[in-house]
């Protein structure tokens, strides 16, 4: 049926290609008012008019239907002399769209199929109606609901099924409805730790009964109907569980819809941004069949269109640099979509020039930006994904004003995926890979504690959970890292720390877990990892625009809310913290020898676990004698001492210290248990360099003192 | 025992008294429902209209970096809203003990305000209002009854710039 010339079909997707091209600036002049609804119309006819006869010579018969069927439908407008709605717009670009995929796909796509369903059905009420949002799209006609028909409204959230009637929903009531399915979930782990408690009460009551012959008497029916009511209960949560597990499925089922719905908005976004910059670029969309939660695809919109505006205005070059390269003299744009696992992977790749790495590099280093190493190596994504970097020389209305990359990455993050930059080889253009949950309706994570809250790291940025003992624990430019993992220092970040929540005693073992974004790992240190779990991420309130160190907030349990921590914010923290360069641990200089000396117990070994764990060696000694005794048998760089100590006071020691030629130099620091203005001065006096109050002791000033002093 | 003259001339001041009365509610048509709390040793009022329910506090859940007179946020029937020390925002008098959540509807969405009791609800009228003095330190209320009772102009609490987190 289909011509097997290549050359032809070269053609025909050439004059397919351009009438899409042509659409598109005709809808924008429309849009713009640049052109009456007349002319639209009459221009438009003829496009599809002209690419129907091509079709039809080229063989092929599907597309040339589709074709076939916006004539129709502008024959109609014209005749009734209505204003063309938005979604008949979308639907005319969405049909070339289609055509084209068709044309380069061996005469079908499964984008035709849907789009020849659409226009089956007739949309004569869609004339009358404004232009609304796809989600509102005015009803089809009575007359022409039939069976296997799929309404244009809905035709993404009934595909799966063959059913032939759909609503359309409100998509707040649909937030709604999840809203209330979440809680539900919740309530269920509240009913599951009461089913706990009243087993525990049966089981008291039976310890009970055991002491006592007359009151196990007493007690016995009652006892046995606890019984029968706590296994019939158990049979109800579980039950209930189920149902519950089936609502949240079917849920999601009803929140997904075809990616290819954002199509017509990408295209649009690409054909005004090649306008704009004078640039001639073709997009090819290969969104298969895709589906994905609907606030998914909301979130998806602004980064897809920021990262295509991006690809038109920096990637693909000027018609006429690119003949001289000796490349067609339109650029091309290919966004491809794929499942993969519980991820929508979307890649966006462009022809154009690529990435520049010296002139990114020049640009960060000209903004004084983060992302060089000393050793030379630059890393590009830090740089690129920096807030405010753009290599733009002038601010176009496409792009250049430094909004960039990093919103995108913003934007991704919250939905709990990740975007990388890929094969960005200078000439040969550039990519971006978006991955995504394709469902919100539950992320996996682990929920762990530091401090007095609970968060929820997503699972996509969790590589393991570790437990290390304070030996394993170095310190690399003043930063707390971990030794042994893979050869590679792990840089260590206190979660409480993180979250302004009060930092915990470190116990001998340290819980970590390793979390990564691209190929950064940092350890984060918690309290307590309380273990896997599934959640629905809420966005903050409106009144909080924005929140240091937080993207949103999950229900756990039965009241309370876990947070989620922006791990893109962490990461950008971390990575401009390490200026880039990889963390070289200083083995070969001798670690800085300390000598502690307390009588406590408890001081000297809460002293000795803080420094140990910074990566000091430490010796402890329990009084001042003792101290001097070893400071003059044995190297140290620093001397921390309590004050109140029998035998030899620290004041003492310090003055005994000062006076000896050999330690006169010896940084010391005092600790005493009571703030006493005496103690301090006279401590000054005796030449102590840092004095420490024992009531407000707590590890960052020691740390902070000891690193003032070596 | 009256006369008939006297008994008229009581009437038609009744209804004279009466008429007046009417035309003065007619005047007082600006009544309306405020549900009345105590914070600290104050008396707040939220007119009901834009009150959409007070609820027991729930759990509240602490954010990092917040300002201090967000208490942080709370669900309430599965709807995450932010948590507004009431008392600390309007530098309130006396000891506020946070027992109830006053949550109102903004445009944007809900947002919750602590109190501490609820009194009652209760009319009051707008010409009744003093709308000078007493709480100048905070613009975003309607008025104080002659039984200091503080009406809150919940529209202009809800645009306070104070009131973003950002």
């Amino acid at each position: 049926m289909r011509t097997s010339d290549p050359e032809m079909t070269a053609v025909v997707r050439q004059e397919t290609a351009e009438a899409l091209d042509a659409l598109l600036g005709l809808s924008d002049a429309l849009e713009t008012g640049k052109l009456s609804a007349a002319e639209f119309i009459k221009n438009a006819f003829r496009v599809f008019h002209n690419t129907k006869g091509a079709l039809r010579l080229g063989g092929f018969t599907q597309a040339e239907q589709a074709a076939h069927g916006i004539e129709d439908r502008l024959d109609a407008l014209r005749k009734s002399g209505d204003e063309p709605s938005a979604e008949i717009i979308d639907l005319m670009e969405e049909t070339l769209g289609a055509c084209l995929r068709a044309v380069e796909n061996d005469g079908a796509h499964a984008t035709l199929d849907r789009v020849l369903d659409q226009l089956a059905v007739s949309t004569t009420t869609a004339q009358a109606a404004a232009r609304f949002r796809p989600t509102t799209r005015p009803p089809a006609s009575a007359d022409d609901d039939a069976p296997g028909k799929v309404e244009a409204a809905s035709e993404e959230a009934s595909r799966s099924e063959g059913t032939g009637s759909a609503i359309r929903i409100e998509a707040a009531r649909l937030d709604r409805l999840m809203d209330l399915g979440s809680e539900h979930l919740a309530r269920q782990s509240r009913v599951r730790e009461r089913q706990v408690a009243i087993t525990e009460i049966a089981d008291r009551l039976a310890a009970i009964m055991k002491r006592d012959a007359r009151v196990k008497h007493i007690l016995s029916s009652v006892h046995t109907d606890l019984r029968s009511f706590v296994q019939g209960e158990e049979q109800e949560v579980r039950r209930s569980g189920q149902l519950t597990a089936d609502f949240d499925r079917a849920m999601r089922a009803v929140r997904m819809q075809s990616l290819s719905l954002i199509a017509p908005h990408l295209r649009r976004t690409v054909s005004e941004a090649a306008r704009d910059c004078g640039k001639r670029v073709l997009l090819k969309l290969d969104l298969g069949d895709v589906e994905i939660d609907r606030h998914v695809l909301d979130a998806l919109r602004e980064p897809l269109m920021h990262i295509l505006r991006n690809s038109v205005d920096h990637g693909i070059e000027a018609p006429a640099e690119r003949t001289e390269a000796g490349k067609a003299e339109r650029g091309e744009v290919l966004v491809r979509a794929q499942i993969v696992g519980a991820n929508v992977v979307l890649s966006i790749r462009d022809d154009g020039r690529g990435i520049d790495e010296n002139r990114v590099r020049q640009r960060a280093r000209e903004m004084g930006l983060a992302g060089e190493g000393a050793d030379g190596s630059f890393d590009l994504e830090t740089a690129l994904f920096t807030p405010g970097f753009s290599t733009a020389e002038r601010v176009t209305n496409v792009s250049g004003r430094g909004v960039g990359l990093d919103v995108v990455r913003d934007a991704v993050s919250k939905l709990g995926g990740n975007v990388t930059i890929e094969a960005s080889r200078a000439g040969a253009g550039a990519g971006f890979v978006l991955s995504v949950p394709a469902s919100v309706v539950s992320l996996r994570g682990l929920s762990v504690r530091a401090g007095s809250g609970v968060f929820v790291l997503p699972s996509t940025h969790v590589e393991r959970t570790l437990r290390v003992s304070g030996n394993d624990l170095g310190s690399a430019e003043g930063v707390t890292v971990l030794r042994t993992l893979d050869g590679e220092p792990l840089r260590l970040r206190w979660l409480s720390a993180i979250m302004g929540e009060a930092r915990s005693e470190d116990p001998s073992t340290l819980k970590v877990v390793v979390v990564t974004e691209g190929s950064a790992k940092v350890g984060l240190v918690v309290d307590e990892v309380l273990g896997d779990t599934t959640f629905v991420i809420k966005p903050l309130p409106w009144n909080v625009r924005r929140l240091r160190g937080v993207i949103g907030a999950t229900q756990q349990g039965s009241s309370v809310l876990a947070l989620v921590p922006d791990m893109a914010q962490l990461f950008r923290r971390e990575i401009s913290q390490a200026e880039g360069h990889k963390l070289q641990l200083p083995e070969s200089r001798p670690r800085t020898r300390i000598l502690v000396a307390d009588d406590s117990l408890t001081s000297r070994t809460l002293e000795r676990n803080i420094l140990v764990g910074a990566g000091f060696e430490v010796e402890t000694v329990e009084d001042g004698a003792a101290a001097f005794a070893a400071l003059q048998q044995r190297p140290f760089d620093l001397l921390v001492s309590d004050v109140q100590m029998p035998e030899m006071s620290g004041l003492e020691l310090a003055a005994r210290v000062r006076s000896t030629p050999a330690l006169a130099k010896l940084p010391i620091i005092l600790v005493t248990s009571l703030d006493q203005p005496d103690d301090i001065q006279e401590g000054a006096r005796v030449g102590a360099n840092e004095y420490i109050v024992k009531g407000h002791f707590d590890q960052k000033a020691l740390l902070e003192a000891v690193s003032r002093l070596v | 025992m009256t006369s008939d003259t006297e008994t008229k001339a009581i009437l038609d001041a009744r209804a004279a008294q009466l008429a007046v009365a009417l035309v003065d509610s007619a005047q007082s048509s600006a009544e309306f429902e405020v549900a009345a709390c105590t914070v600290g040793s104050e008396k707040f009022g939220f007119p009901v209209k834009h009150l959409r329910e007070i609820v027991p506090l729930p759990t509240v859940t602490r954010l990092p970096h917040a300002p201090p007179w967000m208490l942080g946020i709370a669900q309430v029937r599965g709807t995450l809203l932010s948590v507004v020390d009431l008392a600390r925002l309007c530098t309130v008098r006396g000891q506020s003990v946070p027992r109830h959540l006053a949550v109102v509807q903004a445009a944007q969405g809900p947002i919750g305000f602590t109190v501490d009791d609820v009194l009652a609800c209760r009319s009051v009228s707008s010409s009744m209002l003093d709308t000078e003095g007493q709480r100048a330190d905070h613009r975003a209320l309607l008025g104080v009854t002659r039984d200091l009772l503080v009406v809150l102009d919940v529209p202009k609490l809800l645009a306070s710039p104070e009131l973003l987190v950002q």
